[in-house]
């Protein structure tokens, strides 16, 4: 070993000063550049580095998906939950623009028509028989809602009469019912008739128009509307308009078919006249 | 009245209210040619062909009663009509008829059929309605709660007893 380090010690130093004199020198020339010796070393460790990040990274996804996966889940849970919240609160706002569209139709109304009180009601469900078209509606006699009562909606289309009332809900026989009799005229020449249910065209969301003077004139189009007689339905409320023109059996008297403007399929919300003025000849 | 009776008690009560909330919510949007099923009259028949008439008539005033509220009019015609089928189910099955689903269909037809001409009779007779707009929707009622026979026959049958 000492014979070995006589002989070639004194070489084996004299390269090291050349190398770390290249090195040094490498770095004056080109400053701030890698060294031959670092680029070549980094040459081959990159790769290999890269390869060691990626698998420390999947290790650390693997200990993310350990470690974390119910704090995963939790936060999972929560923001669904706050999701359906959102929805809740959309559907909520959703549904008061639509009754505030509703209120401020009615605000319309009453300022057109100062001569009625109204009171508002949702309407609870249609009931089943096939006999008759009629609907609960959520507001009875402790709302101030009697017998008789006039139900329009928020334009002021004619729905029906209320023809049963307890302390909280009432029934409201709409206008196409069969037993639905109302007085009305002609908006456009003032021709009186009357406009009642009729058990065929009930059952396609209609009524007639019947008792129609001698020779008078009706068109398809002509908006029908309440003639306030009979003390039960005020003046000037929209029933709907003539959809068509038939005579009946015996070919000497002619009907009106109306098909109202309220559209009853879609109800939600009703508006129950509690007291109107009588209408003045 | 011991826990049996009560639970079978109850069991009826549920399931009247179940087929009352299925004639009244659920049925009469699902019309077919403008016309939705009865289901309670339906149920009394099977009341009374299993547990007698005395109870077939009590189960059929509770499911009447119902009927006439689902209908929405303050009329009485279900009450008095479900009480009856009721009774007379069980009369005929106490003598007559075996408790099987046969005579189950047919008393439930034969009261279908009954409910329908009653229901249209004040039409027809009273308010000057053609017949044939009534007929026909008598007979899409008739044929339309028909379907239900089948549904209902199993639950029925399973609620019989004769504990109290």
């Amino acid at each position: 070993m000492k014979e070995f380090f006589k002989k070639t010690g004194g070489k084996v130093v004299l390269v090291l000063v050349a190398v770390l004199l290249v090195i040094g020198l490498t770095s004056l020339i080109w400053g701030g550049s890698t060294n031959i010796v670092t680029g070549a070393v980094r040459l081959i460790t990159t790769p290999l580095q890269k390869g060691l990040n990626l698998m420390v990274d999947k290790l650390e996804d693997v200990y993310a998906y350990l470690y974390e996966y119910d704090k995963l889940e939790l936060e999972n849970a929560a923001l669904k939950a706050q999701i359906a919240e959102m929805k809740e609160q959309a559907r909520r706002s959703q549904a008061a623009n639509e009754e505030n569209a509703r209120l401020r139709e009615l605000l319309k109304l009453s300022k057109a028509r100062n001569d009625m009180r109204f009171e508002a009601a949702y309407l609870v469900s249609w009931n089943a028989s096939n006999w008759s078209s009629s609907f609960v509606i959520n507001r009875g006699s402790k709302s101030g809602i009697e017998l008789h009562d006039c139900v329009i909606t928020e334009h002021g289309y004619l729905v029906g009469e209320v023809v049963e009332v307890s302390s909280h809900s009432a029934v409201v026989r709409t206008v196409i019912d069969s037993d639905t009799s109302v007085g009305a005229l002609v908006d456009r020449n003032g021709l009186s008739a009357v406009a009642e249910g009729d058990f065929q065209l009930m059952g396609e969301g209609k009524l007639k128009l019947d008792y129609l003077p001698n020779g008078s004139e009706l068109l398809t189009g002509d908006v029908v509307m309440t003639s306030g007689k009979g003390e039960v339905y005020p003046a000037d409320l929209v029933i709907g308009k003539v959809t068509g023109i038939e005579s009946d059996g015996s070919g000497y008297s002619a009907y009106g078919i109306i098909t109202p403007l309220a559209e009853l399929d879609t109800l939600t919300e009703v508006f129950v006249i509690t007291d109107f003025e009588l209408a003045t000849d | 009245m011991n826990k049996r009776k009560v639970k079978r008690v109850v069991l009826h009560i549920v399931f009247i209210l179940l087929l009352f909330a299925l004639q009244a919510a659920v049925f009469s949007r699902l019309r077919i040619f403008g016309a939705s099923p009865l289901l309670l009259p339906i149920a009394a028949v099977g009341f009374g062909l299993y547990e007698g008439g005395l109870r077939g008539g009590l189960w059929g005033l509770v499911s009447g009663v119902l009927c006439d509220v689902a209908m929405g009019d303050s009329g009485v015609l279900f009450t008095v009509f479900c009480t009856l089928a009721g009774f007379f189910a069980g009369f005929l099955s106490e003598f007559v008829l075996a408790r099987g689903f046969p005579s189950f269909a047919m008393l439930s037809g034969v009261t279908l059929v009954l409910s329908a001409l009653l229901q249209s009779f004040a039409l027809l007779f009273f308010k000057n309605v053609p017949p044939l707009p009534v007929l026909r929707i008598a007979l899409v009622q008739t044929l339309y709660s028909l379907l239900f026979i089948l549904p209902l026959y199993y639950p029925v049958r399973k609620l019989r007893g004769r504990s109290f």
